[in-house]
């Protein structure tokens, strides 16, 4: 293997990094979508009443229209909740938001308004501190994660060497 | 399928708008309710029958008739609900939802009641949703004592499920389209959306909807100068407003549930309305292997 081979090597190793810290990115947009729609949601469910599958059909967000989360939750006879449940399976998100997410959409459509808002806002608090959360730790975590990829690659490029 | 039937298997889980769908088209054509309860008999009205039936819409004995499921019941409430329960949360409240196409389902269950007042539903366990029907003539009778005598105050009596609406919705399409008498200016009080679910927009009616029937009743009075004001089951907390409202000389056409007009004088606030003189005229209606009515004056009842 010569120096170029080396080098190229290398990149590559940092490219991959980029590309799995930009995945980590995708949380972030995941959960801003998500809380503007929960957002979108309590202002119709409040002022004007409307049907939830009215509600989703109005909503638009280009994060969650290519991801298929809208047309996922939008489309089926299926009973809401489990509509619910198998658009969130599809979004990058950890654990803990997931069960946050199923645990409102258990109940979703179910509710009295009162009760229904007050779910909204337990999942929209937890969403939002996740998401408080990775804005914070998410540079430093996505430094590492290229750091970590660049080094592998110079380091199989001396071994190979 | 019938246009009325529709109605029901928009609602009913698939399984059971099946079973319905296969019972004999006598009973279909004569359906009045259909009601599903928390794992217990789907049953079905029809005249004054509650009937019974199978998966493939044989009519039975209760034990062996098709069950409602919890998860048909859940799929039932959120098809009436479009999966939404808290855009109806005011008529839960009062014990119904209301259907887009007009008329309601009547929910039943275990209650959250709070502050001395309903909140909604812990758990909803039977629901009963009500075919309203539209026969334009069966008024025709009282039309045209209406026609010899003139327009006057009249009190629709029968138990629940008899017709009284049906008695009502006829009364208003037959008084406001001119039809065996010359048209009047009809309006209903309609606080449910019972009276004008399936009554043609046609001819001279107003309808109000949305508000307790003794408030309509006096906008109503106030705002449309209507010859005749019908509303659905006076309620005895309504009847000084009503009495308040028909000072004005608006006819009243009402209906009440009870069994015989012996049993209406019975009841203070019937017997107030009528000795205020709201009700010259009284229609009972019956069922003996069909639908009657009679008409009496109730200066004779008293």
């Amino acid at each position: 293997m010569n120096w170029f081979g080396a080098m190229l090597l290398g990149l590559s190793s940092y490219w991959i990094g980029i590309g799995i810290s930009k995945g980590e990115g995708e949380r972030i947009k995941a959960l801003e979508s998500l809380i503007s729609l929960l957002n979108f949601m309590k202002r119709r469910m409040t002022a004007e009443k409307r049907a939830l599958k009215e509600i989703f059909s109005d909503f638009d967000n280009i994060y969650l229209r290519q991801k298929g989360f809208l047309e996922r939750v939008c489309i089926g006879n299926k009973p809401l909740s489990q509509l619910w449940d198998s658009a969130c399976r599809i979004l990058p998100l950890s654990e803990n938001s997931l069960k946050e997410l199923y645990y409102f959409g258990s109940e979703l459509g179910r509710l009295p308004l009162e009760e229904q808002i007050s779910r909204l806002n337990a999942c929209m608090d937890a969403l939002g501190a996740e998401l408080c959360e990775l804005r914070t730790s998410l540079p430093k975590k996505q430094k590492s994660i290229k750091t970590v990829c660049g080094l592998c690659g110079i380091l199989t490029a001396i071994l190979l060497l | 399928m019938d246009k009325r039937n529709e109605v029901i298997f928009r609602y009913l889980p698939l399984r059971i708008a099946r079973a319905v769908d296969l019972l004999p088209k006598e009973v279909l054509s004569g359906l009045t309710e259909i009601r599903l309860r928390k794992r217990a008999p789907v049953s079905a009205t029809t005249g004054m029958k509650n009937i019974f039936f199978r998966e493939d819409g044989i009519i039975c004995r209760m034990e062996s008739g098709i069950y409602a499921r919890d998860d048909e019941l859940e799929e039932c409430i959120a098809r009436l609900t479009q999966s939404s329960l808290y855009t109806c949360d005011e008529y839960i409240a009062q014990g119904f939802v209301p259907l887009p196409e007009g008329g309601r389902a009547g929910i039943c269950g275990r209650v959250n009641y709070r502050n001395g007042r309903l909140c909604g539903f812990a758990e909803i366990t039977s629901v009963n949703i009500r075919l309203h029907r539209f026969l334009p003539d069966v008024a025709a009778e009282l039309i045209s004592q209406y026609r010899d005598n003139g327009l006057t105050g009249t009190l629709v009596c029968a138990p629940p499920a008899l017709g009284k609406t049906t008695f009502l919705r006829s009364t208003a399409f037959l008084l406001a389209n001119g039809k065996g008498i010359g048209p009047k200016r009809i309006a209903l009080a309609d606080e449910r959306e019972e009276i004008s679910a399936g009554l043609p927009k046609s001819g001279l009616l107003d309808v109000m909807s949305g508000i307790p029937k003794a408030q309509a009743v006096t906008m109503l009075t106030r705002t449309m100068s209507p010859q005749a004001i019908i509303c659905d089951e006076i309620a005895p907390n309504e009847t000084d407003a009503l009495i308040e409202a028909q000072n004005t000389g608006v006819c009243l056409v009402a209906s009440a549930h009870c069994n015989s007009p012996k049993e209406l004088l019975k009841r203070g606030n019937m017997k107030k309305l009528i000795e205020f003189g709201l009700f010259p005229l009284c229609v009972v209606l019956g069922y003996n292997n069909g639908y009657f009515y009679n008409i009496h004056k109730t200066e004779d009842m008293l």
